[in-house]
Formats: C-alpha cells, structure tokens, sequence
C-alpha cells in the first residue's frame, strides 16, 4: 500500500509520529534483507547495509516522503554498489547460502527455477524486476531509482521479461 | 527434470514475487535492535534540529524598548510642535511678502527711492 506509506512517513515527518515510522520500518526492513540477500549480499552484509541504508533514509525522507519505499530502495541499492566496490566481487558471485533456500513447497521447483534462470539476466535486469514485480514499485517510481525516463523502464521491464521466458525455454530446451 | 513450460507474463510477474517473498528472513532481534538504535538516533537528530526559541524575555525587552523608542519620538515632536512661534519672520528675501506686481517689496522700497533721487546718471569710475 504505497499510499499507507507516505501517509505513515508524512505522519512523522510532520508530527514526530514514532510510531509511524516503526511501522514502516517493521514493514520494509525483512523484505529489505530478502532483496539485499537477492542481489548477492551475505546475511551479515545485508543486515550492515540494511542499518546504513535506512540511516541515510531518516536524513533525507522528510525532503520528500510521497514515495518512500522506492526511495528507501534507492538508497540501498546505491549502499549495495559501493560495498560490492569496496569489495571487489560480484554480487551476483556471491557465496550462496544454503539457509536462503527456500523449504519445498508445492510450487517451490518452480521458484527455485525461476530464481535459477534470473540470475542468468544481467543485474540491471535482475534488478528492475525484483523492484518492478517483487517489490511492487511502480515504472514511475522505477524511473527515479534507476534514473532513466519513465518509457525507458517500461521498455527495459517487458524487454527483461521476455528475456526471461526466453531463458527458461532454453534452459527445457537445451 | 519435469517439463516446464515457459509461463506466461502473469503468471511469471506473480512467479517472481513469490519466488522472493518466501525466502528465509532476517534474524528478528538483530533487526529489533536496528530499530531501537535507530529510534535512539532519531531521538536525538530531531532534539538537535528544533529551532530553538526567542527567550521570553529577550522578546520582553525588544518590545518593551520599542514601544519607550515610539513614545519618546512622539513626545519630542509635540513638544517642538508646541515650542514653533505663531509667526516667523521672513529669513530672506525670497520669502518675503511679494506685492502685486511679482516684485519683491524691498525691491519696490529701492525701486521708489532711487525715482525720488536728484542724480539721474552717474558716469561709472567717477
């Protein structure tokens, strides 16, 4: 509920709403981790990122609070990027986890697959669609995190898409 | 391997959701105490960012010394007022009183003394 966010941020951006911002928090921060997790951080990493992340948020939300999550979002990716830098490794290289595997469940090969073949996709693909179809954010809100024009991103999601549903024929196929 | 067809663009938006969605979660308590240490910081940043207040009585003293500065100047000038005579004499000749034919009246003085004089001409150097 984008709407429910804002109003919760413009709530304690206006009157100090503790409570509102808790919320929020409560609400973005395990998805958060998931997507950290998703673009190759490891949980540590992911919970250092998740503390930078939402500081560098509180500093500059109230600017702003109409879309928060995708700034939130933002914010994190740009954290994610620097650390890999500072790293020197790829994220999407990353040491897999064994505990990030989902349990099985009935349409968890599906899953699995799908997760399998995402990571064929470059990050910048990988990316617009965990924030596009994961996240829920929408192509407008997607055009101020990846600083592109709006018809661009649209564009590049169905594009990504396709790109998917190629892969995965390819990987029954081949 | 079970034979899977591509899904189609629906179901594989939905497809990635969930994908993502159920994966395991974060430690709780870790992210717990983010929360309280955040809570903390922000505590102590929005302590730091209110504007801070005019002392009462700062603004007590700025209105009081503009009102004594209003009521000083407005006696002064009733009093200069009060103190101007009825009648001031003319300080020039531009101000005095001008007859009926623009000249001033002083001109006219010398003007009628100068008629009645006997010396009509008086050569220049003698």
């Amino acid at each position: 509920m984008p709407a429910d966010y804002r109003r919760l941020l413009e709530r304690y951006c206006r009157q100090g709403d503790e409570a509102s911002f808790n919320t929020f928090y409560q609400s973005q921060a395990p998805r958060l981790w998931r997507y950290l997790r998703a673009r190759g951080s490891s949980p540590d990493n992911a919970h250092d990122l998740i503390a930078e992340a939402f500081l560098r948020f509180l500093q500059v939300v109230c600017r702003d609070p109409r879309h928060p999550v995708a700034l939130l979002y933002r914010i994190a990716g740009n954290i994610h990027i620097d650390a890999w830098r500072r790293q020197k490794r790829s994220p999407l290289r990353a040491v897999p986890d064994p505990a990030a595997e989902p349990a099985a469940a009935d349409s968890g090969d599906d899953r699995e697959h799908l997760r399998t073949i995402m990571k064929t996709l470059s990050e910048y693909e990988q990316n617009l669609l965990l924030l596009r179809y994961w996240i829920g954010l929408t192509h407008k809100e997607l055009a101020d995190v990846v600083e592109k024009p709006e018809g661009t991103v649209r564009r590049q999601c169905a594009q990504a898409l396709n790109t998917l549903k190629q892969r995965w024929r390819e990987e029954e196929h081949g | 391997m079970a034979d899977r067809q591509p899904p189609d663009d629906d179901r594989l938006c939905r497809l990635i959701h969930e994908a993502y969605e159920y994966l395991p979660g974060p430690d709780m308590s870790r992210l717990y105490r983010l929360q309280e240490s955040l809570s903390r910081q922000t505590a102590v940043t929005r302590a730091g960012a209110r504007p801070r207040r005019l002392p009462w009585w700062i603004a007590l003293l700025l209105i009081s010394g503009a009102v004594a500065a209003a009521w000083w100047a407005g006696v002064t000038l009733l009093h200069r007022r009060g103190a101007e005579p009825a009648h001031r004499p003319p300080a020039s000749a531009a101000e005095a009183p001008r007859d009926h034919t623009g000249g001033t009246r002083a001109a006219h003085d010398r003007d009628q003394i100068m008629d009645d004089s006997p010396v009509i001409y008086q050569r220049e150097g003698n």
